[in-house]
């Protein structure tokens, strides 16, 4: 009896005893150490075991040899960057350089004063990045905060296609119609898809439209909220209207997925367009997880084929699907920093043709070679998908566009594959539709180069907001006893209530002062298309 | 005593219907399974319900080979066991002073501690004590700040109250000291209150997400939770709309039959321990909730 409670508490002894073991005392090692500085590195899991952790990996091995410089990466995780950030900067323990690609909190970091603005940096230190900002002005004007000084760092390619409105040829000539060139037409189109069983199965199962990516319909009819008119900008209304007519047709007459907005990630549409039940089909076509998907598409459906057809046109115009933002601003520089010579150096380093195409495609001969247009060729794809792949957290502030075509997606596709083939003839056709001024995108600049409201009227916004999505949701799903009209109205009473016309007039002045100086549509139009 | 035949009727429907509706709340876990082991290309077409389609075994293999799941899950591991022992051998040392009727200041004592069950001082505070304390990026950050709690602290104590006073006497009597009594009689007759909370210490370490979050920057030492929320996480429209997120990376999400099978393992310890301390768990329930 005595022995085996000495040995019980033995045992409980020796756990807690090793237990202790794993209580190191931690903390981070902001100064000190031997590295020249810290920087932000996202982990989102992608990263092969093989390859090492985020902190310390083939990649970062090689930045480290070949830049100069010797940073030390803090993780943080991709979808809880920013309360990671937060409890990091209340507590003093944020690196030195901060790479987030949310604009909202890179704009709180400015009003709360705790980033550096960067212009002596780079006019001392910097060679690569100088000679960018020169020659591509919009990316001073993008990092510039409203002191007039530059505080972010970015990255810049070239414009390209990225909301696609897609649609079934084979549909199309199965029912002798042309591809659609106006709503009414458009709601024809989706009318015969869902009605009169195209997929030949007997039975009433097919959609016309569906929604894989993002608010495109809105985007449609301009649906965006803040609209130039008489070269001054509103807060529309009269779009907002034929966007929720257009969207609760659909769902009255059960042209579209019951519960499309509920659908997370689209999960439930996506999988029905990939079954071949759907003829319209709002998508898009950026990297090659879209590949992918076009790829099991037409796995599923070998007869089917599918163009991208240009935005209708509406009473307002004829627009664009969102395309990729040319300038990002990803990076900033937090007050506690100091060796602003390593970090400038790491920048340029980053943003250089060679890093940014060594991040692309690998090194030559051992994943890609030299091609007769100039643009490097992936030899071995699998040790491309092991060693390369996955170092998109590192390109946040590559300088793509120097790369020019070679940068984009239709390189790495393989003209020889047939399915490839049909997904660069997509991505070209695209292209000539969607990045064009004739047919510009909806917004009066590029959607997230859009002016972000000061805190205070932050809350009004999301307030407003919530309260008008609850009215155009109610209109579209309540069928006859609710009519889009009375949402209409309703929305806008609730908006005078919650002080929407403090946002609206803040956006008129924003506009007045900032109209000659901020990057707005037409800018991205000059320098980032051909 | 025979059920009338009402009454028999009445329990057969009962369990029927309890029984269906019990099935229906497996049948999301079911689906999760057969996605795990399905062929990529059916699970991404819809096919897959309730029974996999192709069986395959691919996605444990991708996930085995290309992440840190074996890993983060002795981490898991780690985190929950040493995390169990530190917490009810102290839950213990805290409980039985208390439950003695004749400890000079336990009512204050009693009430101090059960002040700290209604205020809470905030997520930053609680960062800063803890980063003074020197224990960021260490396991003891999540075992020392919440080493205690409350909760259990107070059935545990309630039941060593139950005990009779005439079970000491006696050991008394015999010349049994304190820690001697703790350990051969208190405890052995309190075994499945112990299990009980065992458990409930157990799950909750099991499925520590916000803390490892916070107070973890190495990431070889993730525990599985974190490591399954970033693959399942997904975007929110509203984020989109904030440009939280940019377009490239919009598609960084881990096909789904990988998600199942991260989630699978998550989920498979904590399921198979469960009908084990099932009996203990059920008379746990009700401990501490009737005073003699």
């Amino acid at each position: 009896m005595m022995r085996r409670t000495i040995f019980i508490g033995m045992l409980v002894m020796g756990l807690l005893l090793t237990g202790c073991s794993y209580i190191k005392g931690g903390g981070s090692s902001k100064k000190g150490g031997d590295h020249d500085f810290t920087i932000s590195f996202y982990d989102r899991g992608v990263i092969p075991k093989d390859a090492g952790s985020p902190e310390d990996n083939t990649w970062s091995k090689w930045i480290i040899e070949n830049s100069g410089v010797k940073p030390k990466y803090e993780i943080i995780p991709r979808w809880e960057s920013l309360s990671k950030f937060n409890v990091l900067l209340a507590s003093g323990d944020e690196p030195d350089v901060i790479q987030e690609y949310s604009g909202e909190f890179k704009e709180d970091l400015y009003r709360d004063k705790q980033i550096i603005p960067v212009d002596d940096m780079i006019e001392e230190h910097s060679t690569f990045y100088k000679e960018l900002l020169e020659k591509y002005p919009a990316l001073r004007t993008a990092g510039t905060k409203s002191d007039g000084k530059l505080y972010e760092f970015g990255n810049i390619k070239e414009m390209s296609p990225f909301g696609t409105l897609f649609v079934r040829k084979d549909w199309l000539d199965k029912f002798d119609l042309k591809v659609p060139e106006t709503i009414e037409e458009l709601n024809h189109v989706i009318q015969v898809f869902s009605e009169e069983d195209p997929n030949e199965s007997g039975e009433d199962d097919t959609y016309g439209l569906a929604i894989w990516e993002g608010q495109i319909i809105d985007q449609m009819f301009q649906n965006v909220n803040w609209v130039l008119e008489d070269g001054k900008v509103i807060k529309d209304w009269d779009r907002l209207q034929a966007a929720t007519e257009f969207k609760k047709n659909l769902y009255d007459n059960g042209y579209i997925y019951k519960d499309f907005l509920t659908d997370n990630n689209n999960e439930k549409q996506k999988q029905l367009f990939l079954q071949g039940k759907v003829g319209v089909v709002t998508g898009r076509i950026n990297t090659m997880a879209d590949y992918q998907f076009y790829k099991s598409f037409r796995d599923n459906n070998p007869e089917a084929e599918l163009i991208p057809i240009a935005f209708p046109e509406t009473e307002f115009g004829q627009f664009s699907p969102l395309a990729e933002n040319p300038i990002q601003m990803t990076t900033v520089v937090t007050s506690e920093a100091e060796n602003f010579e390593a970090i400038m150096k790491y920048i340029d380093f980053m943003s250089s043709t060679s890093t940014t195409k060594a991040l692309l495609y690998g090194f030559e001969d051992e994943h890609y070679e030299e091609s007769e247009d100039g643009c490097p060729v992936i030899i071995d794809e699998e040790k491309f998908e092991n060693d390369v792949s996955w170092t998109i957290d590192y390109q946040m502030i590559s300088a793509k566009i120097e790369l020019g075509e070679c940068a984009s997606l239709k390189n790495q596709l393989d003209p020889d594959v047939p399915v490839q083939k049909e997904f660069i003839d997509i991505l070209e056709k695209a292209e000539e539709l969607y990045i064009t001024p004739e047919r510009p995108l909806p917004w009066i600049s590029h959607r997230e180069h859009m002016p972000l409201f000061p805190k205070e009227l932050n809350t009004i916004n999301s307030s407003v907001w919530d309260a008008m999505n609850e009215k155009i949701t109610k209109a579209i799903v309540s069928g006859n006893s609710y009519s889009v009209e009375q949402a209409i109205d309703e929305a806008k009473a609730d908006w005078m209530k919650g002080d929407g016309d403090q946002l609206e007039d803040w956006m008129e002045e924003w506009y007045e002062e900032n109209k000659d100086d901020a990057l707005l549509l037409d800018d991205f139009y000059e320098q980032f298309t051909n | 005593m025979h059920d009338s035949t009402g009454e028999k009727v009445f329990y057969a429907i009962n369990y029927i219907v309890l029984g269906v509706i019990g099935l229906i709340c497996l049948v999301p876990l079911l689906h999760i399974i057969a996605l795990s082991f399905s062929d990529v290309h059916a699970v991404r077409s819809g096919f897959v319900t309730i029974f996999p389609v192709d069986w395959t075994i691919e996605a444990y293999d991708k996930l085995l080979q290309g992440s840190n799941v074996i890993r983060a899950f002795i981490n898991n591991v780690i985190i929950t066991v040493f995390g169990v022992v530190f917490s009810m051998f102290f839950t213990v040392l805290a409980a039985y002073p208390l439950s003695k009727k004749h400890f000079y200041a336990r009512r204050f004592f009693t009430l101090a501690i059960v002040f700290t069950m209604l205020f809470n001082g905030g997520i930053i505070p609680t960062y800063l004590v803890v980063k003074s304390l020197g224990l960021t990026n260490s396991y003891g950050a999540l075992w020392l700040p919440g080493l205690i709690s409350t909760f259990n602290m107070l059935v545990m104590r309630t039941h060593f109250e139950n005990l009779p006073d005439e079970l000491e006497e006696s050991a008394k009597m015999d010349g049994c000291g304190e820690v001697r009594y703790l350990m051969s009689i208190v405890l052995p007759l309190s075994m499945p209150m112990l299990a009980t909370l065992t458990l409930f210490y157990g799950v909750g370490y099991w499925n520590s997400f916000f803390n490892v979050l916070i107070y973890i920057n190495d990431t070889s030492l993730y525990n599985l939770t974190t490591l399954v929320q970033q693959m399942v996480q997904s975007q929110s429209i509203l984020q989109e709309i904030n440009n939280a997120i940019s377009t490239q990376e919009q598609v960084e999400l881990t096909p789904q039959s990988i998600r199942s099978a991260a989630i699978v393992i998550l989920v498979a310890p904590m399921l198979v321990i469960y009908p084990f301390l099932q009996k203990y768990f059920v008379k746990g329930v009700l401990l501490g909730a009737i005073k003699q």
